[in-house]
């Protein structure tokens, strides 16, 4: 009586994400250009990526995405959820959620756009932001960042809608100031979902792969080469199966191992 | 300032407003762009069309070939809509109101699913597709969406499908309904938000899914719309009221359905917290 209600769903998960999960694992102790026979080699594929200096690029890149990530849309997502918790304006919460939802290409061209030398902002600002090794990075981070804090301003406020209100009545016949409401009460209030929302930045920032493709491609000169976008090009531009893989099985680890660090520091209260 | 901060006052207010026009300033740089000439823009990037130049649309429709690749992200989305209905909502049920072991399991094995990355699968199954003939076709694409999309969708289903009381469904079934019955008749009203917003939160990822197609659609007959998009930018290097008129083309089926439906998009991704 089960299996009809929750078969269809399990089998088609297992076909498509589990055993092709499982198999990128094994693929990344082979090597395979996906034509040929693919040929045991231990871990050899684990040994050229880390050694090589564009994977360990990417992963600094990965690095400062994540930190990133962890604090600018973080602060403004809490400072927008807060003030609409106070002020109850909430049809700004559509205005700043609508970026969130609009297809990621569509946001690349416009940013493309905004940041073109000499056409956008960029006329006005005399540098071609996406086009120089050491800006490039942080302006697609900034478009990111534009489509993504609506999203944790109504993770947070959605937050903030469960806290007792006599909290904050009791704060104000106290003469608490806006800045003690907030830490002492919402901060505390919703840190369950904080926590939530940062660990999910970790996993999600080593995931990264349409941002970049979208505006550069990892260019220039690899200055926005992320773990994703190499995976993708030594898989389905240099036909390395097997090294590919590695690379998608660091990414998964890095994710794990990001979580492991948050729950390290957050238990020894380094963090919040 | 402490006082009008703390009770809600102006200054909070200024903050809200200054975020909406963050918010909103990228959206204004791109439909004034695609409303104006070429020479216009050129002239005058930021400013305000001079006059609104419709036909910027129309050609970026038919040059960027944007009919078919419409209609491709369309069958894409849904497809995907209706497989995880199919899919989703028995799993979801089953989950919320059949007891079995292995159940909470499943739960957090459907949690973890969703934070898995494509990454992860997207080279055996690239692989395993071609082989089976099942790259560069939308019906393919669309097992993959209801295999990634149905975790969330069944999570999400779930929580309203657990709000139902047990008896109201035993009084029917004792009645004599049959499971069906007792489903369309107890459970599926009370679920309607939640299938609701299953539908538009996977229709806009179906639409706005880029990664995918771009891996296993790479003909332009099935081309959906993200990856045609991507593709623009090398053809039509300098016609930027091209791009933008047709960046806004493709961005106008989700806009729209979140015009109308911004509470459910908000409910169920903000309220779960997940992103996909």
């Amino acid at each position: 009586m089960l299996l009809p209600f929750i078969g269809p769903a399990l089998l088609l998960n297992i076909a498509i994400v589990l055993v092709p999960s499982v198999a990128t694992v094994v693929l990344a102790f082979f090597e395979w250009s996906g034509l040929d026979v693919p040929r045991f080699v231990g871990i050899k594929n684990f040994v050229t990526v880390l050694t090589e200096s564009l994977f360990l690029r990417a992963v600094a890149h990965n690095i400062v995405w994540t930190a990133i990530f962890l604090t600018v849309p973080i602060a403004m997502g809490l400072l927008g959820a807060e003030l609409l918790r106070r002020t109850k304006r909430e049809l700004f919460q559509p205005i700043y959620f609508f970026p969130v939802i609009l297809p990621v290409v569509v946001i690349g061209l416009i940013w493309r756009y905004i940041y073109h030398p000499t056409r956008g902002l960029g006329k006005i600002l005399g540098v071609s932001l996406l086009g120089q090794p050491s800006t490039a990075l942080f302006a697609i981070a900034f478009a990111n960042i534009w489509a993504w804090w609506g999203f944790l301003c109504a993770v947070f406020y959605s937050a903030t809608q469960g806290i007792p209100h006599d909290l904050y009545e009791a704060a104000t016949l106290d003469g608490a100031t806006g800045w003690q409401e907030f830490r002492y009460i919402t901060l505390p209030q919703i840190l369950p979902t904080l926590t939530f929302m940062e660990v999910m930045t970790i996993i999600w920032s080593f995931q990264v792969f349409d941002w970049i493709w979208v505006t550069t491609q990892g260019g220039p000169a690899g200055a926005t080469e992320l773990l994703a976008t190499l995976l993708y090009k030594r898989a389905f531009y240099a036909y390395k199966m097997g090294e590919a893989s590695a690379i998608g099985v660091c990414i998964s680890l890095f994710g794990l191992a990001g979580v492991g660090l948050y729950y390290y520091l957050a238990r020894r209260g380094a963090e919040i | 300032m402490t006082r009008s901060f703390r009770s809600g006052g102006l200054f909070s207010q200024v903050v809200l407003l200054i975020l909406a026009l963050y918010s909103f300033f990228p959206l204004y740089i791109a439909l004034s762009a695609s409303l104006k000439s070429r020479a216009d823009l050129f002239a005058n990037p930021l400013g305000l069309p001079k006059e609104l130049y419709f036909t910027n649309y129309v050609q970026a429709f038919e040059v960027g070939n944007l009919k078919q690749a419409f209609f491709n992200s369309g069958l894409l989305a849904a497809g995907a809509v209706l497989g995880v209905l199919l899919t989703a909502i028995p799993a979801a049920y089953a989950l919320a109101k059949i007891p079995f072991k292995g159940s909470s399991f499943l739960v957090g094995y459907y949690f973890f699913c969703t934070t898995i990355p494509a990454q992860l699968f997207i080279i055996p199954l690239y692989l395993a597709f071609s082989r089976f003939g099942l790259t560069n076709s939308l019906f393919g694409l669309v097992l993959v969406y209801i295999a990634i999309f149905s975790p969330f969708a069944i999570l999400l289903m779930r929580s309203y499908f657990m709000n139902i009381p047990n008896e109201l469904l035993e009084a029917a079934l004792i009645d004599g309904a049959s499971m069906l019955q007792a489903f369309w008749r107890i459970v599926f009203p009370v679920a309607r938000p939640g299938v609701i917003t299953t539908v538009v939160i996977v229709a806009m990822w179906s639409w706005n899914n880029f990664l995918l197609p771009l891996t296993f659609l790479n003909q332009e007959r099935v081309m959906p719309v993200t990856v045609r998009l991507g593709m623009l930018m090398g053809k039509w290097s300098a016609a930027w009221e091209l791009i933008m008129a047709s960046a806004i083309l493709g961005a106008l089926p989700v806009a729209l359905l979140f015009a109308f439906l911004h509470r459910r998009f908000i409910a169920g991704l903000a309220g779960t917290g997940l992103k996909g």
